[in-house]
């Protein structure tokens, strides 16, 4: 055999197809002529030099040149030893009569094992589809629109390499700032919720192993640096590459004015249903009242039974049930407005008389609690001056409130009054109210006046 | 038999009916009380020499039937006749540990109240 002495370089240089070979600190060590064409570069202009400052960014332009996706899929093959097919990059490359010029590629970088097993050489196969990806163009602006309109972000997600690529809404959905995100996936995981960030990751793992297409859906919260909680909805689909490496395929869906609606609807059922429970509750309690209030008054009764026995009884009961008519909600709880009830229960009360009544009372909103015994304390002193009343006489009932909570209700009948006094069951049931309500109440008849006065707190103790 | 009833009911008006009611049912009745702080008094005054104690669930000032019911039990063995508007399963759970001698839902009538203390002579006091 003679000695040829094979020329490696000619024959690099020579390869009908564009390669580019770096070393393992990805310095450029030779490229086919084909490759030189392609990217209009001559061999001592890019020989020796990092590849990423062979091929600088547009610094007129940013984003035209991806720079970072490329670093991470050549130092992905550096890690793994496995060769690396990229998705459509954008790489602008400095044209020969100045400026850049537009070109999009999905580069193969393949590594070449030394003899100590590590990653000696990268080849990179550049594959140009620039004419591909403008003749799609339409296709992409009609896509991009669909998406805009429907308020998607989408996103591509290679597992392999971390490399995250996505439309700018993405990064607007996590709270980054344009070119802050950076090439991976691993800063906008970190602001993906704890609490969602296991089964997030258990479920694009367990559909990584599916086959091609298979639909994905999940949907997370992300916490944005400010601690405002946002909620998204993922919906994508598995496409692997060529070589078989999985690729995540997806759009990106804020869902949080939906789950703030959801919240406020579950959480007013919640308020519902307690609501419910506690009228349901008032209103036993209530019957109760009328119950009891009833067998005070039947073991009361003397024989031969009068119209007016069964007046004071329909009184009384009256006189429990009407706060429920005027039952509302504030917050959470039920209360009684007392400017519209008390009137209405004196004149209730005054019905079928025609004695001269004024009732004031501030705007107080009461528990059920405080204002049942207060209508009965009302219907009790009213209903024993009643029948005591001459045509000139004058009812005036006030209910205010002063400082600290404190209210006081007055009621004095003024005018000439028939002689009479107040049955037994009328002054205890008076004086069980009051002591229910923890207050004080005090009385005087002088000749042409009549005047009690009971001070309670507004609230419970 | 009569017995030594105490009234633990923060609606007045109640427990001025129940008081009547039992009174002319022939029994006794030894305190009234409408939270946990006035039936522990009632009872430290009667000495414990109380057969039953009519417990309202609910009590005045927050104070907690269940609670006032577990205390008269565990320190003079009052059992509760338990009153309640809204007994839940959870409530008439934690209420049970305390052996009461029955529980009336509200509203209830003379005849259900008088029937439910009967039932506490069979298992009188020790």
């Amino acid at each position: 055999m003679s000695q040829v002495s094979t020329d490696f370089a000619a024959i690099l240089g020579g390869m009908p197809q564009p390669y580019l070979v770096l070393d393992a600190n990805l310095s450029i060590v030779g490229a086919s002529d084909s490759y030189l064409t392609l990217t209009s570069r001559t061999r001592s202009d890019i020989v020796g030099r990092h590849i990423l400052e062979a091929f600088p960014p547009n610094p007129d332009e940013p984003g035209s040149v991806e720079q970072d996706a490329l670093a991470v899929s050549l130092n992905h093959v550096l890690k793994t030893g496995e060769a690396h097919e990229m998705a459509v990059i954008q790489y602008d490359i400095p044209a020969m009569e100045g400026g850049f010029s537009q070109r999009f590629w999905t580069p193969i970088h393949t590594p070449v094992i030394g003899n100590d097993g590590e990653v000696a050489f990268i080849i990179q196969n550049p594959m140009d589809v620039t004419e591909r990806v403008l003749k799609n163009r339409e296709a992409d602006a009609r896509l991009r629109v669909a998406l805009h309109a429907a308020d998607l972000a989408s996103w591509e997600y290679e597992p392999d390499t971390d490399i995250w690529r996505r439309s700018p809404a993405v990064d607007e959905l996590f709270g980054f700032n344009p070119g802050e995100g950076g090439p991976v996936a691993t800063p906008f995981f970190a602001r993906m919720h704890p609490d969602d960030y296991t089964r997030v990751g258990d479920h694009m793992r367990s559909k990584a192993q599916c086959p091609d297409q298979t639909v994905m859906n999940f949907d997370y919260r992300i916490v944005l640096p400010d601690g405002a909680v946002r909620h998204v909805s993922s919906r994508g689909e598995i496409l692997r590459t060529s070589s078989g490496k999985v690729r995540m395929i997806g759009v990106l869906m804020d869902v949080t004015a939906d789950r703030v609606r959801e919240e406020a609807l579950a959480q007013a059922l919640r308020q519902q249903e307690l609501l419910l429970a506690e009228v349901n509750h008032r209103v036993k309690n209530s019957l109760q009242l009328v119950v009891s209030t009833l067998r005070l008054q039947a073991r009361r009764l003397t024989f031969p039974i009068t119209p007016s026995a069964f007046e004071e009884a329909i009184a009384r009961v009256r006189a429990i049930i009407s706060v429920h008519e005027r039952l509302y909600r504030s917050e959470d709880l039920l209360t009684v407005d007392m400017s519209t009830h008390l009137p209405k229960l004196a004149e209730d009360i005054m019905a079928h008389n025609e004695p001269r009544l004024s009732v004031h009372v501030d705007s107080i909103g009461l528990a059920p609690e405080r204002a049942i015994p207060v209508s009965v304390i009302v219907n009790e002193l009213l209903t024993s001056f009643l029948p005591r009343a001459k045509p000139d006489t004058m009812f005036a009932i006030s209910l205010s409130e002063a400082a600290g909570g404190l209210l006081t209700l007055t009621i004095e009948v003024s005018g000439s009054l028939k002689p009479g006094r107040m049955a037994e069951l009328a002054t205890k049931l008076i004086a069980s109210m009051v002591n229910q309500l923890g207050g004080s109440f005090e009385e005087c008849e002088k000749p042409g006046v009549y005047l009690s006065v009971l001070s309670f707190a507004k609230a419970v103790a | 038999m009569a017995l030594r009833v105490m009234i633990v009911e923060d609606e007045m008006l109640l427990a001025l009916d129940l008081e009547e009611m039992l009174v002319d049912a022939g029994h006794l009745v030894v305190g009234r009380a409408a939270d946990m702080a006035e039936a522990i008094r009632a009872a430290e005054s009667a000495d414990g020499a109380v057969d039953v104690a009519i417990m309202d669930m609910n009590l005045a000032r927050g104070s907690n039937g269940v609670e006032t019911a577990g205390v008269l039990r565990q320190r003079w063995d009052i059992p509760c006749l338990f009153v309640s508007g809204n007994l839940d399963d959870a409530m008439r759970a934690r209420a049970e540990q305390w052996e009461p001698i029955g529980f009336v839902g509200k509203p209830y009538s003379e005849r259900e109240l008088l029937s439910a203390l009967e039932s506490t002579q069979l298992g009188a006091k020790r």
